[in-house]
């Protein structure tokens, strides 16, 4: 089953300064199918598209040509949103409130009873090692602490498709290698991860196939099993091929 | 509508958390005392002195922070982009606006609940003969509130700083207030020949009339005020600001984060 299909996704981003608009074209006529089950990286250099794409996708912003489908149904969807999790690359938090604060607050906007709240509340900060900080506030927290709660909304409502903006960027090697092992983890629940990065290691410990965008630009989808050269070498000549 | 619930509830919740409301509380608290030395100076009318600074005092401080809520919390959840983390859940973006927007009310009420008590409190111990239009100019700044409320919404989605919002709204508050001269203006301007009068009509039904709500001018005075008159202004306060928070919803609904 296709999880996500993308057809002549297009969007250009205009910037109006006083009589002059600047347009800037971030993604270009992207047609697109991720598998559902899959591990999907998006690669590209800073400014490729990626961020564009996965924004799009949870209704952030708006195509200026094309359409794209999860599971079927067009976006934006409402109802599609309650099965994505969606983790951006900065996220930005109500800093006022407590972990289990922000995660309640969260659960009510996906209409769960509060014995259910109460009990997905729990089990994610327990997931996440943040049981003990449960009362903390969201100001009191460290930076790891604070990727961890990002990853916590993303999980709160299990859902069936996790898109992950840069989410290894803010992490020191071991929160690296945890979320490589919550990626893998997930992975084998059967749920949908589309993650973008720089790190090209890390992409490839983890997906199954990886997209290369370039200039807003898809330009190859690499098959991670029986490649014959590796993901360094094959990006690497993706975006040379430009004459970089 | 839970979800709305939810956004109200966190709106509250962070009006709370934030300084500036015990601030503003607080100032508030602190002109309404000191009316009793101002009145001191009046002699004879020591009461309507202290009702005039109390009121007064009341309803500049509920400005204050029904603007700053609107703006530093729209805002502010918009330009630090926190606000793309409620989007991307399962929110129509007319329920995360209405859900702001009633809950800043909420706390606007709460905070005139809280200062109209102490001046009540104060005018009680002066030996004042209540009079229910106390209660009745309460609502009305309450009133006012709302609208600016939904004024200062839609202008911190049309602004680029909170400085810019801020003062937009503070432009527009003092505008609504001398909306009722405008009639004069355009009498004197057609006795001189100059016909706007088309302009003069369209600032006048465009910008909101505070003046129209200042019920808190009858209190001890004989007149009393027509139920039909309360109607009216009753059912133009909320259809302002329900066409206010509505063009907040249709901007907000085309916003990009």
């Amino acid at each position: 089953m296709v999880a996500i299909k993308t057809e002549g996704l297009t969007k250009v981003y205009k910037r109006t300064h006083l009589f002059w608009t600047k347009r800037t074209r971030a993604l270009e006529n992207l047609d697109l199918e991720i598998e559902d089950r899959k591990v999907f990286g998006l690669l590209g250099l800073n400014g490729s598209g990626k961020t564009t794409l996965l924004k799009l996708l949870v209704g952030l912003i708006f195509p200026t040509e094309g359409s794209s489908y999860i599971f079927g149904q067009k976006v934006p969807n409402l109802s599609i949103l309650s099965r994505i999790g969606y983790l951006p690359e900065i996220p930005c938090f109500l800093m006022y409130l407590t972990a289990s604060e922000l995660l309640h607050f969260y659960g009510k906007l996906y209409r769960f009873s509060p014995r259910e709240r109460k009990k997905r509340v729990e089990s994610t900060l327990d997931l996440v090692d943040l049981r003990e900080n449960r009362n903390d506030r969201l100001t009191d927290f460290s930076k790891g602490m604070l990727e961890r709660i990002g990853i916590a909304q993303v999980l709160l409502h299990d859902p069936e498709l996790l898109l992950l903006d840069e989410p290894a960027s803010g992490l020191d090697p071991l929160g690296i290698k945890k979320l490589r092992q919550t990626i893998l983890r997930l992975k084998e629940e059967g749920k949908t991860i589309v993650l973008s990065s720089h790190f090209v290691t890390e992409v490839e410990r983890v997906c199954d196939e990886v997209g290369i965008l370039h200039k807003g630009k898809l330009k190859r989808v690499v098959e991670m099993k029986g490649r014959e050269k590796s993901l360094e070498d094959i990006f690497g000549e993706t975006v040379t091929e430009e004459g970089e | 509508m839970r979800r709305t619930l939810a956004i109200v509830e966190y709106t509250v919740k962070e009006n709370i958390r934030h300084r500036i409301f015990y601030t503003i509380l607080l100032f508030a608290l602190v002109i309404i005392l000191s009316s009793v030395l101002f009145s001191m100076l009046s002699g004879e009318e020591e009461v309507r002195v202290i009702l005039d600074i109390g009121l007064g005092a009341i309803e500049i401080f509920a400005f204050l922070s029904a603007v700053f809520a609107a703006v530093s919390l729209i805002l502010g959840e918009m330009e630090d982009k926190s606000v793309s983390l409620i989007l991307t859940r399962p929110v129509r973006r007319f329920e995360y606006i209405w859900g702001r927007y009633i809950g800043i009310l909420s706390i606007s009420l709460t905070n005139i609940l809280l200062m109209s008590s102490a001046l009540l409190f104060l005018l009680l111990v002066k030996s004042w003969v209540f009079d229910f239009r106390f209660l009745l100019a309460v609502a009305f700044i309450f009133l006012k509130v709302v609208i600016i409320s939904a004024l200062a919404i839609l202008l911190s989605l049309i602004s680029t700083s909170a400085i810019s919002s801020i003062s937009a709204t503070f432009f527009l508050w003092i505008l609504g207030h001398v909306t009722g001269h405008l009639k004069y203006l355009n009498h004197v301007l057609l006795e001189k020949g100059i016909k706007i009068t088309i302009f003069l009509k369209a600032i006048y039904y465009l910008l909101p009339n505070f003046q129209y709500l200042n019920v808190k001018d009858y209190i001890g005075y004989p007149n009393p005020l027509p139920g039909t008159t309360i109607f009216w202004q009753l059912a133009y306060s909320l259809a302002y600001a329900s066409v206010a928070t509505w063009l907040s919803v249709l901007i907000f609904s085309r916003k990009e984060f």
